[in-house]
């Protein structure tokens, strides 16, 4: 928790704003100040530090703190390590991947790169060009260059830390020396982050003591220099806000095969605040119908207690709140594999597909009804990974929704193989069955990859299909508040147009008053062939063309498997077909819009 | 009372005049019906097209819609209203063969919401076109040599005849006149060719009866029309007495067939009927046409193009609730009209003569023709041809057209005629109504249920106030027992249902009338004829189905204790004074 309310922490923030690293430590010293001394021998204290201060104006050597960031956590890290090293009266300097030229690395002596893994196993869009600079044959000999890395990501993916485990090794061949080892952390890192920032710190410690003698005393004020995204939201996955649900609103109608809800929650404008493209991060419980099948099963006494990360619990409670039991990772099972020494299930670990197989789809009940064995309470328990929150793509305007904050979603129903027990999405189902007066626990997650242009003049062409549509109906609020007009084209696909035109009635005021130029949409079933999105992009790929000329920034949303890949291939086609260039050279000009922010993808 | 007749407009010049309703300016835009009608139809945002199309539309036959049982919970959910179209079909004479019966039953599983809909103007009616779909039931009805050109919108309608061709030698005298008449009357822009069936754009293929003869027409002009068409709608219809199966007298031009050893002699001609009025406006009112005199076959076609072209000139193009025909009689007095009929022909017209109609009711059952042939009218509940819970009547009719061994006719009553059947062929038709337990004669029902009309009203009819067609056979079902109690079982009994008091289901030629005013509130109407010679009166206002039946049993067991030998409801309703008698129509508010 911090000291500060939000208001104050904003004013605070604005007062840094743009202070470069010693005036900041300069502002943090005089806050200290101000708390300890009174009024008159506060005079005596500034001037003080200034007198400290000045040999540490010129600190032994530079660290440059680089971060890849998607939905924003590696900027979060990279960040609050960057406040901490320049407190440590380190000389550093926070970049960008996306900002940073990578020639620089020749003139660089000490580099930490924090960095997420996207897609499938890529890097985020806008680390791209750093990525493929490092790991390309044009990067230099970098010798003189010592380097950390600290990979985000989430174990359920096949290729966990993927892109942090490449930049490590990329820097490792170009020679460059590895002063901390790298460390991958899952969805739940705030805890791993904080030991491997102390690690970071105690290797980095500056040369010149006299600046140490600081350290203890800006120790409260660490806090008190919020970054540019944390003063938008002091609340996060540990310390969550409670938003009432307003409404919960199937847009489906009785004839469609699905459902879509749209929800609106009540939010404080003071307590959080979010951007058009920002995500809203949901925790949710887990269903009861799995909780209680999963004791039963184990007959295990749903209130003894156990002990989590995050303290002691009952069975039951971990269970419903903190644990995730309703997806399994390969680590899951390998802890419990560990437990059980059972052969068919080392055998599973071992056979990479057919693992891989299972993990799809296969939930805790699963892995015991199919692995049976003698565990402990505790050791089951041990094996499991916390249950952490779900993001969804705000779908309103902070501006125009006032307190309110919605969002779209579909929830997740399968069944896994042959069996036909429902396997309920936790977050989706616990989301759809609330009612009105619920509070559910959110935060938000700033979304800097998937942004509007900086000008209201600048030509969008927004493709989503289901609820890949909810970022753009926060977009195109946007856009009216700012009074913009046209410029703006949206693709869109569904099901059926009778019975799936989610939002419709929106769109159509959106094109009316001119806040939405050009609309196209797909409905696969409501003819024989098949019909998506990305048909209609090609059936307007000369226009497509001509706004991609102009520079219009693509933006695309929705499903990561099918929409994704589809749209993206079918862009390459266009460009390359309108352009005459080959197909390679259309791949490159994309992966160049997704460095200049020009195609950004907001895919899940 | 003659106070509420405006005065005349002077002679139009297809020039919009100052306060034109919207519909006149829509037309004057429309460039010959054409419109925005193709973009519209390419908009894949909305499912529907924008107010000055939907009135070009019409005159292609075809209504936006939506179904109103969804709108408030289509709304709350972000979507527009679940819009469809509407098409109807031009009939003339109600006349399909088995293979056109095919193709309609074809159309409306496909397209539309799977029903067939018989109409009280002897036409068909699909509901539920999707947007994307219109064009292709548009070209499968060209297929089939059928089309919808004037099914609505301000010009000549469907044109009813007696269907029964019972007297074979003078049915065959008569019918074809329907088709002349509704040929000779059609608009002859091509925009339904153009725009329906790619005409021009090389895939046309100019099936419809109307390219013919407007091969040579100039796809920019409407020599008759003009480009702001008729003020309004305009009905033709030609009866056989003693049959006045479609009531004759409630269209613009009623042409009621003289027959003399069996030949046809000609027509008497009366102007000016229509039904239509407005609650809260007394000057609007149903009104039954005025005889102007009898003309020869040959004369029959440039009559009614006369009478049509007088009231193009002459009708009211500012206010649509007085733009029938019927007003510009009464503005003019029939007498003045008929004057300037003559005077556009250049000849006078001879008197009329004497007719006298019998019944308005179909005779259901077989019934064998002076030619030998056999003929079937079926009851169709409404008109609705579906199948559903215990009737698989769609199924058994296709079943039948499939033998294709006789036409089907629909009658002005919603029912329908299978005729010109051989006595093999019949027995084949029987075994099929057998197979379905469909009964040929409607014995079992109520003389009353054989007898009543109820229009479409609700969940399509943008009008409408209250249900008809979906209310009308359960409100019956409470009415036969008060029937029974009584002995009136078997009496046929006129009663009529509309949902609105456009009167699109007759609804004031009913012995019983009601007109919706609201959700479950009807007004009742008495004193009608049973031949349909005579409107009928406001009875008592907004009552439920509770008061409705409190009425009828009060009323029913009068009749049925005190009526003369043969005295039909309608006439006694008026001789034991419950409604004073309508005249014509001026009169129907006194
Ligand atoms: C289908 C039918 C009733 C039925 O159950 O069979 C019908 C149905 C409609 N009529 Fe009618 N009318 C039908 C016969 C009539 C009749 C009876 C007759 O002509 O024998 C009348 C009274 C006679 C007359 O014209 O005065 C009639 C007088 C109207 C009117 C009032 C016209 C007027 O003079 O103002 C309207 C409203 C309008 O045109 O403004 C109307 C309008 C309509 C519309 C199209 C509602 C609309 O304008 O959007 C109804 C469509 C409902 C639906 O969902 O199908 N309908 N309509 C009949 C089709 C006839 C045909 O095949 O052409
Ligand atoms: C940036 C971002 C934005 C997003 N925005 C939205 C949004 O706007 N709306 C929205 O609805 N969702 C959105 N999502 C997805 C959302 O975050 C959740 O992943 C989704 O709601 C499922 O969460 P859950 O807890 O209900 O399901 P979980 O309990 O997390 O189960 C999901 C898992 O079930 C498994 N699974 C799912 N279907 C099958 C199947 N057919 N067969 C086998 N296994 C299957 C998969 O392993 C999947 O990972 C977004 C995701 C991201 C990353
Ligand atoms: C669409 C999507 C794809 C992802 N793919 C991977 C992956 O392939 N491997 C992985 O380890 N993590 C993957 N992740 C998890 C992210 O790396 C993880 O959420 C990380 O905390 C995001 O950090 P960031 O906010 O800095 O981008 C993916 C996340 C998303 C939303
Ligand atoms: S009478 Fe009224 S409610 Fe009935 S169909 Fe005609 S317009 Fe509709």
């Amino acid at each position: 928790m911090t000291l500060l309310n939000q208001k104050q922490i904003q004013k605070v923030s604005a007062a840094v704003d743009g202070l470069d690293p010693m005036q900041l430590a300069w502002v943090s010293g005089y806050f200290s100040g101000l708390s300890a001394q009174s009024g008159n021998t506060l005079q005596g204290s500034i001037t003080d530090s200034l007198v400290h201060e000045t040999p540490a104006a010129q600190p032994s050597e530079k660290i440059t703190v680089l971060y890849g960031s998607q939905t924003g956590n590696s900027k979060k890290i990279a960040e609050s390590l960057h406040t901490a090293l320049e407190l440590n009266g380190n000389q550093a300097e926070l970049k960008n991947t996306l900002d940073y030229r990578p020639q620089q690395l020749k003139k660089e002596q000490k580099i930490i790169v924090v960095i997420s893994t996207q897609g499938n196993g890529e890097a985020p869009d806008e680390a791209l060009g750093f990525y493929k600079y490092l790991t390309s044959d044009r990067a230099p000999c970098l010798e003189n260059l010592e380097f950390a890395v600290l990979g985000l990501g989430d174990s359920s993916y096949d290729d966990y830390c993927q892109t942090g485990k490449d930049i490590d090794s990329a820097l490792e061949k170009l020679g460059a020396k590895r002063f901390h080892d790298r460390v991958d952390v899952d969805l739940d890192f705030e805890d791993d982050v904080i030991t491997w920032k102390k690690g970071i710190l105690s290797k980095t410690e500056p040369k010149s003591d006299t600046v140490v003698s600081f350290a203890p005393k800006f120790g409260g004020a660490a806090e008190l220099v919020p970054t540019a995204e944390s003063n938008v939201n002091n609340y996060s996955e540990s310390n969550p806000y409670q938003a009432e649900i307003l409404n919960v609103l199937d847009l489906t109608t009785a004839e469609s095969t699905q459902n879509a809800y749209h929800i609106e929650l009540a939010i404080d404008p003071d307590g959080l605040s979010y951007e058009a493209g920002d995500i809203l991060a949901v925790l949710p419980d887990n269903q009861d119908v799995l909780v209680d099948a999963l004791i039963r099963k184990l007959n295990f006494n749903a209130n003894e207690t156990v002990t989590i990360k995050k303290g002691q619990f009952e069975l039951h409670t971990a269970f419903k709140h903190h644990l995730e039991i309703a997806n399994l990772t390969a680590n899951v099972v390998k802890t419990y594999a560990g437990f059980i020494k059972l052969e068919s299930l080392q055998a599973l670990l071992d056979d990479k597909d057919a693992l891989k197989d299972y993990l799809n789809g296969a939930d805790l009940l699963d892995l015991i009804t199919d692995y049976p064995a003698e565990i402990s309470t505790q050791d089951l328990v041990a094996s499991l990974r916390p249950l952490i929150s779900r993001q969804y793509s705000i779908a309103s305007s902070e501006e125009i929704h006032e307190e309110e904050v919605h969002i779209l979603i579909k929830p997740v129903i399968y069944t896994k193989g042959e069996e036909e027990r429902k396997h309920l999405g936790v977050a989706s189902n616990w989301l759809k069955d609330k009612q009105l007066g619920d509070t559910v626990p959110v935060h938000i997650k700033a979304n800097s990859g998937f942004k509007l242009p900086e000008y209201a003049e600048e030509k969008i062409i927004m493709i989503g299909a289901g609820t890949g549509v909810a970022p753009f109906r926060s977009f195109l609020y946007e856009r009216e508040n700012q009074g913009a007009k046209g410029n703006s084209w949206l693709f869109f696909g569904e099901q059926r147009f009778r019975s799936d035109f989610l939002y419709q009635t929106e769109w159509q005021k959106f094109l009316k008053d001119g806040t939405l130029e050009k609309m196209n949409v797909a409905f696969s079933r409501d003819q024989e062939e098949k019909v998506y999105i990305q048909h209609k992009l090609l059936e307007e790929a000369a226009s497509v063309y001509e706004w991609i000329q102009q520079g219009a920034t693509l933006y695309i949303c929705g499903d990561i498997n099918n929409l994704a890949k589809d749209v993206h291939n079918t862009l390459v086609q266009i460009i390359s077909e309108q352009s005459g260039k080959s197909l390679e050279d259309a791949e490159t000009q994309l992966d160049d819009m997704k460095i200049s922010k020009k195609y950004q993808r907001d895919v899940y | 009372m003659s106070s509420i007749v405006k005065p005349l407009p002077k002679i139009h010049e297809q020039k919009l005049v100052e306060g034109s309703s919207e519909v006149e300016v829509a037309k004057d835009k429309g460039n010959y019906l054409r419109g925005t009608i193709e973009t519209a139809f390419a908009d894949q945002i909305t499912a529907s097209i924008p107010d000055d199309d939907t009135y070009l539309l019409k005159f292609h036959g075809t209504y936006q819609q939506d179904n109103r049982d969804l709108r408030d919970i289509r709304r709350e959910k972000k979507l527009e209203p679940a819009y469809s179209f509407m098409t109807r079909m031009r009939v003339p004479g109600g006349e399909l063969t088995a293979k056109q019966w095919i193709a309609s039953d074809n159309i409306a599983s496909n397209f539309g919401n799977n029903t067939i809909k018989l109409s009280t103007r002897q036409a068909v009616q699909f509901h539920g076109f999707i947007k994307y779909d219109l064009k292709k039931a548009i070209q499968a009805m060209d297929a089939a040599l059928l089309d919808s050109i004037g099914g609505c919108g301000d010009v000549n309608r469907n044109v009813m005849c007696d269907p029964d061709p019972s007297n074979a030698e003078v049915h065959a005298q008569v019918f074809p006149w329907a088709k002349k008449v509704s040929e000779h009357l059609l608009p002859k822009s091509r925009a339904y060719h153009e725009i329906w069936l790619d005409e021009g754009k090389g895939e046309g293929k100019k099936r419809v009866d109307s390219a013919a003869e407007s091969e040579t027409e100039e796809p920019f002009s409407e020599p008759m029309y003009g480009k702001l068409y008729l003020p309004k709608k305009f009905k033709i219809g030609i009866a056989i007495p003693p049959n006045n199966d479609m009531d004759v007298y409630i269209n613009d031009i009623a042409a009621v067939a003289i027959i003399k050893d069996n030949k046809l002699q000609g027509f008497n001609i009366a102007v000016g009927g229509g039904l239509a009025m407005t609650f809260g406006r007394d000057d609007t009112y149903p009104r039954l046409a005025s005889d102007v005199g009898f003309v020869e076959p040959k004369k029959l076609l440039e009559v009614c193009k006369t009478v049509l072209e007088i009231q193009r000139d002459f009708g009211d193009r500012t206010d649509r609730k007085q733009g029938r025909l019927k007003y510009t009689v009464d503005r003019m007095g029939a007498d003045n009209f008929k004057a300037m009929m003559e005077d556009r022909l250049g000849y006078k017209l001879e008197t009329t003569k004497p007719i006298e109609f019998k019944t308005s009711a179909d005779k259901f059952g077989w019934h064998q023709g002076s030619d030998k042939k056999w003929h079937a009218t079926l009851f169709v509940e409404h008109g609705r041809v579906i199948d559903k819970e215990g009737s698989q009547l769609k199924t058994a009719l296709r079943e039948i057209a499939e033998l294709n061994t006789c036409n089907f006719r629909l009658t002005g009553n919603q029912h329908l005629m299978l005729v010109n059947i051989t006595e093999k062929s019949k027995e084949k038709i029987n075994a099929i109504l057998a197979k379905y337990q469909l009964s040929a004669d409607a014995s079992e029902l109520s003389g009353m249920r054989r007898n009543a009309i109820a229009c479409v009203a609700l969940n399509t009819c943008p009008l409408a106030m209250a249900e008809a067609e979906r209310y009308m056979p359960s409100l019956i079902t409470k009415i036969d027992p008060i029937l029974s109690k009584n002995g009136l079982f078997e009496d046929e009994i006129k009663i009529r249902m509309t949902g609105c008091p456009n009167g699109c289901g007759r609804s004031v030629m009913g012995e019983i009338g009601f007109i919706g005013k609201s959700m479950g509130k009807y007004n009742m109407y008495l004193g009608s004829s049973h031949q349909s010679d005579r409107l009928s009166k406001l009875y008592k206002e907004n009552l439920d189905e509770a008061a409705i039946l409190a009425e009828l049993e009060v009323l029913l067991a009068d009749y049925a204790v005190n009526r003369n030998q043969d005295e039909k409801f309608g006439d006694y309703v008026i001789r034991a004074e419950y409604v004073k008698e309508t005249i014509i129509g001026l009169d129907f508010h006194d």
